[in-house]
């Protein structure tokens, strides 16, 4: 956990220092602790929003993915999986092609979240109001999916060329539009605070249903907390930044392999390790190939699969 | 002295009745065994008893279960687990975890929200796991356990739960036939009987016999036949309840059940 908090406040500090134009970290320093302007003051002050955001949307994101892998109960879930990305991607990109302004954008995106999440909700649950299943609701989101995938293929060919871009740039998960994530900041913050409340129960969830049961928890109700937490971090990340794939199914998996297995480490562990992964990510994804930007979603890939397999071979060593 | 007793009980499963108007009572120093054909209901039963709720069951609104005389109804579900455990089938293993931490999950009814597992619960669970032969396995990942070795660490979490009703749904499944006898040696010495309750689902009516005072016949058409074990269990009942021809005979001064 120490180490993590170490690699947040690196990846933080160096996507300051980092970057098209360069920046020394005594200038960050000063610039930090003084009110004056100068267009260096104007770079720290940009990338450390955009970093910010970076930590705030991949937190969101790896906490997601590790309640929904507790509530589907299957190591493959991600926060993606109900299809509450694919509900944004088409609010957002309709508002792409008709050009609203950002902010607009946003809010279109928000909205498109949480109509995939109330969808899911509701067709889950079936005719007969009775409990979904986590199979149930794993196949309602994954057929949701589908179809908001086609709505996205749809709104593609029909759009004028120079659109696409932006809409290609927004699908792969993007930072570049970010402003300071108060609010996101502020959900992560409760929904980690909320997630931790129910973490013990999560430890016996995981063994099954029926023996949670045994053991004394109302299952029924934990399920509904954990679908509406996971889903409401998914909708605002991805609000926030497009759907940047990785780090939901990824993140979850490198704190257990790392032997971290008790939710009530779990949890925060994810969130700073997502936070970490997808700054460092941003950084790259700017400066790489700077001054052309590419989508971040395609360094978070490139960073945790070969992190990933590394740590699935070597677990699979020591056994 | 604590007891589980059920009045009146009547289960369906889609129009299926699997026990009909079922009275028994469970008391701290009997051991109860469940004998029944397959699909007869005697997991569902055991799950009703335990509180598991299933959507496909239905259970009479006459039907009074009692832990202790407090209609389970009314008693919350932590302080249940803590009076009443049971054994399941199975449990799931996709997320990995070692043996000490699986068992030591069967403390949780005894443990607030940001309590962790204290030092009495971890020694007395280590104590569980050398007793049923897992002690050099706490570091394992549960993944790699054989299924009598899931079975034992089964039993262990249920221990750890330490309750005063111990419901199990064969306990006995996966273990080779030393470690039967050594799993229900330990459930019935006179010692542990009399701290607990216990009633167990089981095929082997050999074993049944041996281990269990009182016996629960669960037949396909719903009906119920429960008292002492040397009652009930006759081959002609046996024959009966299993729709199979089953007879008595007597070996080294034994009496055993065979099929013809």
């Amino acid at each position: 956990m120490g180490m993590l908090v170490i690699a947040t406040l690196t990846s933080l500090v160096t996507a300051l220092l980092v970057g098209s134009s360069s920046v020394s970290f005594s200038d960050v320093l000063h610039n930090i602790f003084n009110s004056q302007t100068s267009t260096q003051q104007l770079i720290v002050q940009l990338r450390l929003e955009r970093a910010l955001a970076a930590f705030v949307t991949g937190g969101l994101l790896a906490l997601a993915g590790a309640l929904m892998q507790v509530l589907i109960r299957n190591p493959l879930a991600d926060p993606y999986i109900l299809g509450i990305s694919g509900g944004a991607s088409v609010a957002a990109l309709l508002a792409i092609m008709v050009g609203l302004p950002l902010i607009a954008l946003t809010a279109s995106a928000f909205a498109g979240a949480l109509f995939a999440m109330l969808l899911v909700f509701l067709l889950s649950r079936g005719l007969k109001n009775s409990h979904w299943n986590p199979t149930r609701l794993l196949l309602t989101g994954i057929i949701l999916a589908a179809g908001w995938g086609a709505i996205i293929s749809f709104i593609l060919t029909f759009s004028p060329s120079n659109r696409v871009h932006s809409m290609l740039f927004w699908l792969m998960g993007d930072l570049s539009y970010s402003h300071l994530p108060t609010l996101g900041f502020i959900i992560l913050l409760v929904g980690l605070l909320l997630s931790l409340l129910l973490a013990r129960s999560l430890n016996v969830l995981i063994r099954g249903e029926q023996f949670a049961q045994s053991l004394g928890i109302a299952t029924h109700q934990l399920q509904w907390k954990l679908l509406v937490l996971a889903s409401l971090c998914t909708a605002t990340a991805v609000t926030q930044a497009g759907s940047i794939g990785f780090i939901g199914l990824v993140v979850p998996h490198l704190i257990r392999l790392a032997g971290i297995q008790d939710h009530r480490v779990l949890l925060p562990a994810s969130v700073l390790c997502g936070g970490t992964l997808l700054t460092f990510a941003d950084t790259l994804s700017r400066s790489l190939f700077s001054p052309i930007q590419i989508p971040v979603g395609i360094v978070t890939a490139l960073i945790g699969i070969p992190l990933f397999l590394y740590l699935l071979h070597r677990s699979e060593a020591h056994r | 002295m604590s007891c589980l007793s059920v009045n009146n009980l009547t289960l369906k499963i889609a129009e299926r009745t699997l026990c009909q108007s079922l009275s028994f009572e469970i008391q701290t120093g009997q051991c109860w065994g469940i004998l029944g054909k397959n699909g007869a209901g005697k997991t569902t039963l055991l799950h009703t008893l335990a509180g598991i709720q299933s959507s496909s069951t239905v259970v009479n609104p006459q039907a009074s279960i009692k832990l202790n005389n407090i209609p389970t109804r009314q008693i919350k579900s932590q302080a249940r687990a803590q009076q009443l455990g049971i054994l399941l089938q199975d449990f799931q293993d996709i997320f990995p975890s070692t043996v000490l931490d699986t068992a030591l999950i069967g403390c949780h009814p005894h443990l607030k929200a940001w309590q962790w597992p204290s030092y009495d619960d971890i020694s007395l669970v280590k104590k569980l796991l050398n007793q049923m032969g897992l002690g050099n396995y706490e570091q394992r990942n549960i993944a790699s356990l054989s299924g009598g070795e899931r079975r034992r660490l089964g039993l262990v979490t249920l221990l750890a739960q330490q309750t005063d009703i111990l419901l199990l749904d064969e306990p006995v499944n996966h273990l080779d036939i030393a470690h039967q006898h050594q799993l229900l040696n330990y459930l019935t010495t006179p010692l542990f009987k009399q701290q607990h309750a216990i009633a167990m689902v089981m095929h082997d009516i050999n074993l049944a016999k041996q281990y269990c005072d009182h016996i629960l016949l669960i037949y396909d058409d719903g009906l119920t036949r429960t008292g002492k074990a040397k009652e009930i269990l006759t081959a002609e009942n046996l024959t009966e309840v299993y729709g199979y021809p089953i007879t008595e005979l007597t070996v080294d001064k034994q009496s055993v059940f065979v099929a013809k």
